[in-house]
């Protein structure tokens, strides 16, 4: 009987799945959020493609972060948020009810606005994903490819044991890219990761974020405008928790089918 | 949504996490009753000792993790001859036959060992149910964080209950109006009532001009530097002094130097000003920095002197601060007994406070005196009425302090 | 009409009057206390850390106090820091908001329950209820004291380990979500190593109050100037050095009353060195996310 009742646990663990189409890694499909009655997502659908950065762009307020958040479940964690739809990963659906949100968040990566790294040693701040995952990786070559993909390493190489917070601003935000790719994600999101920094360091995450995209499918969340077209190859341009705009990069920003997109473009509004 | 899965496990888990509870609980049962137990109270405990880890190993069994299978039934079955032993080897886990001690008492380990290992099982309990992945270990955590909120709360309002029920018949109109009688065993505490609220109000007397000038000097007009460093060092540690120093100290300087032996109410009243001065000073300067500085500079451009932009702006946006410092430095002082043990109340007797040169009696001394006729004189129901309305009055200061400083976050 | 001016360099120095005079107030103790335990240091040197303590015979060793000070509050520590800690944590981090609301004010109330009460309470009916139950020598011993302590402990180490671990920012602990943590491993692996200092800060403060505890220790740990056979035996009564002063004071005088002086010096000391750590580990662990380390 015990048996019966363990294997019945072990089939209802099955989540929804789909085929999804080829080259798209992410697909969001019919996705609504609230924060207690006020509507912050309206019917979004987006796909997102593999090795591509795909630039999500709008006005401040226009949702653009809590898209992001949604693809790796961070809503969850605001006691208000309330979500509906589908977003689609590796043809699962990451909302379903049987679906482990602690292992969606291992493989969608995040990099918040504000550099965020843990007050511990350089090396531990890599590796923390690891540890926590419980992956069986040898530390000192997960740490030293991490850091070398962040292009970090040959700054911090000499003082892998230094506290984190004594980098400098840049350097802790690329400290952090680093340590979102330790688990090796399948997507890197990554929330304004330059608006805090000055454009020494902004420029060379932009770099940084070019070379990423050989490995990893980059989702970025910006305000400016020339950052998303420097660095992307889609643009999704939002206003009001509506999806106006999605296209490629090139086209959005030379020839936008929608108005409103135009106007923000254009700098006639936002 | 697949709720079954999810609901099949919490029910599980659950009972898992009962049974465990069950088997802490007995611990510390075990410690209440000595022992003493029937056969079946002493069967019914051995099953649900067992029975969680048997079903456990069964379990991971299942789920071909032999080696958390054997431990589990070890673990259970160690646990279980636990029980047995005192029944039936008394001697085995009397700890006095190796001479530790002559008093360690027979099970005191014992019981706390069990009370302990009912806690592991259950943290140990949720992980098959979990696949083995660290979720488990989350339930299991929670849980122990549950049971010690619990005990924390528990132990504390238990103590606030006991004294409620024990006192309250005590409390009437008599025993708050009338004058201690016959070494407190009949009679009332009108005098220790009004000697504490005199010591009380001295004290803000004397201490409420004396810390918030010290406080707004050294916000206000002092410079950063070593000196001031020093003198918020001094502070510190003064507010963390045993108030017992500070008794000895004020019996020395106030009672012997200052008045020549004579206790008093004002000797009394000088000793809680020491030692609520740190605390009045220290929360004062918190509130005063509180004030942003953009404040005093809209003031003084208006051209406004110091002084009056102290006063005008200052002081009153930062009163709830400073009121609710003072008020809980107050309900400190009115708690304490070990200062003005030796420096404001008498033994014993009656007598309501007639100068400020005369001792007085006060709540926390007479609980005190009244403990001490335990069992000699008929004082018991006096004394937890005595407990039960000191706790009243001090923790109704503290409340209101905190009343005042919730609503003063509230409104920023 | 006294002018605006001279009213303005008045409050000025007024203040500075009042400063000097509270200040002073304070250092006057300090002085007093060592001068006055000065006759018993210089007289007795040595022997006052001996554990002979006889007041007829001349003999004032304070070395059972001393032991029993640090033996309660160590045990008081063993009761208050684990149900504390995980108290704290609880409310901080698992705690429903509404429950919090409650909880953290009420036990922030319960910390100014008078040691006098707890006093009581303890020696009426925990003393006797481990007496009877365990059948020891006498209804005083460490182990009431210990638990007695603890709990009056727990309110200073839940509401400041509480608040340190709040001040870590939520955007690292969302950082550690992000990377596919559990709550749990979050709270373990990140938020507490980040609160340590404060956390650390609030058990001291918590040992510190368990030293300078008087009356409670007075009426529960009894008034035996010795140290238990064998030393962990904490079924037997003893001493501390706050009660040796309670009990002591009333009729000391002489050398016995700056021997009681140098006892009050001893727990200052102790406190003070304990307050002084305290302070720089709370310093730090507001520095530590500002990037000062």
């Amino acid at each position: 009987m015990l048996s019966k009742v363990i294997s019945k646990l072990k089939e209802n663990k099955s989540c929804e799945t789909k085929k999804m189409p080829d080259n798209v890694r992410m697909q969001i499909e019919n996705l609504n959020m609230w924060y207690g009655n006020e509507q912050a997502l309206k019917t979004i659908d987006l796909n997102i493609e593999e090795n591509k950065v795909t630039a999500i762009i709008g006005p401040s307020g226009c949702g653009k972060s809590s898209l992001l958040r949604c693809l790796n479940r961070m809503n969850d964690t605001i006691k208000s948020a309330r979500i509906e739809g589908k977003v689609w990963l590796d043809g699962k659906n990451i909302y379903d009810g049987a679906a482990n949100c602690v292992d969606i968040r291992r493989k969608v990566g995040m990099v918040f606005q504000e550099p965020n790294p843990f007050p511990f040693s350089i090396e531990d701040n890599v590796f923390y994903g690891c540890d926590i995952n419980g992956m069986d990786v040898d530390k000192d070559a997960t740490v030293e490819r991490c850091l070398k993909d962040a292009a970090l390493w040959d700054e911090v190489k000499d003082r892998l044991d230094d506290n984190a917070v004594s980098l400098s601003g840049g350097q802790q935000q690329r400290l952090c890219i680093a340590r979102a790719l330790a688990t090796k994600p399948e997507v890197l999101l990554m929330d304004e990761p330059a608006s805090a920094l000055d454009p020494i360091a902004t420029a060379k995450i932009e770099d940084l974020i070019d070379e990423l995209k050989k490995d990893y499918t980059v989702v970025i969340v910006t305000h400016n405008m020339q950052q998303a077209a420097r660095i992307s190859d889609y643009t999704a341009y939002m206003y009001l928790g509506k999806l106006i705009e999605f296209g490629e990069t090139e086209q959005i920003f030379e020839r936008p089918e929608k108005e409103l997109t135009e106007k923000y473009i254009t700098g006639r509004m936002g | 949504m697949n709720l079954k899965n999810i609901e099949t496990r919490k029910i599980i888990s659950s009972c898992i996490f009962l049974l465990s509870a069950a088997v802490g609980i007995f611990g510390f049962w075990s410690i209440a009753t000595r022992f003493e137990m029937q056969s079946w109270s002493f069967i019914a405990s051995l099953l649900l000792v067992a029975i969680p880890y048997l079903f456990l190993g069964i379990y991971h069994q299942l789920e071909s993790e032999t080696k958390r299978a054997f431990l589990a039934v070890l673990f259970g079955a160690v646990l279980s001859s636990m029980i047995v032993l005192p029944i039936y080897m008394p001697e085995v886990v009397d700890l006095r036959q190796w001479d530790i001690s002559a008093t360690i008492p027979n099970y005191f380990f014992y019981s706390l060992v069990l009370v302990i290992s009912g806690v592991i099982s259950g943290y140990l309990s949720f992980r098959p149910f979990y696949d083995y992945t660290k979720e488990g270990i989350q339930v299991g955590a929670y849980y122990i964080l549950h049971v010690t909120m619990l005990l924390t709360v528990l132990a504390l309002f238990l103590i606030v209950i006991t004294i409620s029920l024990r006192g309250a018949s005590g409390i009437s109109w008599e025993f708050l109006t009338r004058d201690i009688v016959s070494m407190g065993e009949e009679g009332g505490v009108y005098p220790a009532i009004l000697g504490t609220l005199a010591l009380i109000g001295l004290t803000a007397i004397i201490v409420l001009p004396l810390g918030v000038g010290t406080a707004v000097y050294l916000v206000e007009y002092a410079t950063e530097g070593p000196l001031l460093r020093v003198v918020r060092t001094a502070i510190n540690i003064l507010q963390g002094t045993p108030s017992i120093v500070h008794g000895l100290f004020g019996y020395t300087f106030f009672v012997i130097i200052l008045f020549d032996g004579q206790k008093s109410v004002l000797a009394g009243a000088l000793t809680l000003a020491v030692l609520t001065l740190p605390i009045v000073t220290r929360s004062t300067e918190e509130s005063l920095k509180s004030v942003p500085d953009e404040m005093r500079n809209a003031s003084l451009a208006l051209g406004a002197t110091k002084w009056e932009t102290i006063k005008e702006i200052v002081i009153p946006s930062s009163l709830p601060g400073i009121l609710t410092g003072t008020v809980l430095g107050l309900g400190r002082a009115a708690g304490e007994t070990a200062p003005i043990m030796m420096t404001a109340v008498y033994f014993s007797g009656a007598g309501t406070p007639t100068g400020l040169l005369e001792p007085i009696q006060a709540l926390p001394y007479h609980l005190l005196t009244l403990y001490r006729f335990f069992g000699y004189r008929n004082v018991e129901s006096q004394a937890w009425a005595t407990a039960l309305l000191l706790l009243i009055i001090v923790l109704g200061i503290n409340l209101s302090a905190i009343i005042v400083r919730e609503k003063f976050r509230r409104r920023n | 009409m006294i002018s605006r001016d001279v009213k303005n360099q008045m409050a000025r120095y007024t203040f500075l009057g009042i400063a000097i005079f509270s200040i002073s107030i304070i250092f006057l103790i300090f002085i007093f206390l060592f001068n006055e335990a000065y006759p018993a240091i210089e007289s007795l040197g040595t022997d006052l850390l001996s554990s002979d303590w006889g007041t007829r015979r001349g003999q004032y060793g304070l070395l059972a106090a001393i032991y029993g000070s640090v033996l309660v509050a160590v045990g008081a520590l063993v009761v208050a820091v684990p149900l504390g800690l995980g108290a704290s944590i609880y409310l901080s981090e698992i705690a429903p908001d509404r429950l919090r609301a409650i909880l953290k004010p009420s036990i922030e109330l319960l910390a100014g329950i008078p040691s006098i009460v707890y006093g009581f309470v303890g020696a009426v009916l925990l003393g006797s209820f481990l007496y009877r139950t365990f059948g020891m020598k006498s209804p005083h011993s460490f182990l009431a004291a210990m638990i007695i302590l603890g709990i009056m402990a727990l309110p200073i180490i839940v509401s400041m380990s509480d608040d340190a671990l709040k001040a870590v920012p939520d955007d690292v602990k969302d950082a550690s979500l992000a990377l596919g943590a559990t709550k749990w491993q979050t709270i373990r692996k990140v938020t507490i190593p980040s609160a340590i200092s404060g956390i650390s800060s609030a058990v001291i403060m918590g040992m510190g109050r368990a030293i300078g505890e008087t009356m409670a220790v007075m009426l529960i740990v009894g008034s035996v100037m010795r140290i238990p056979i064998p030393f962990f035996d904490i079924f037997e009564g003893g001493n501390t050095l706050t009660a040796l002063i309670a009990v002591q004071i009333g009729e000391a005088h002489g050398l016995l009353m700056s021997v009681l002086f140098t006892a009050g010096v001893m727990l200052f000391t102790i406190v003070a060195i304990m307050s002084i750590v305290s302070d720089i580990l709370q310093k730090r662990t507001t520095e530590k996310f500002e990037g000062k380390i």
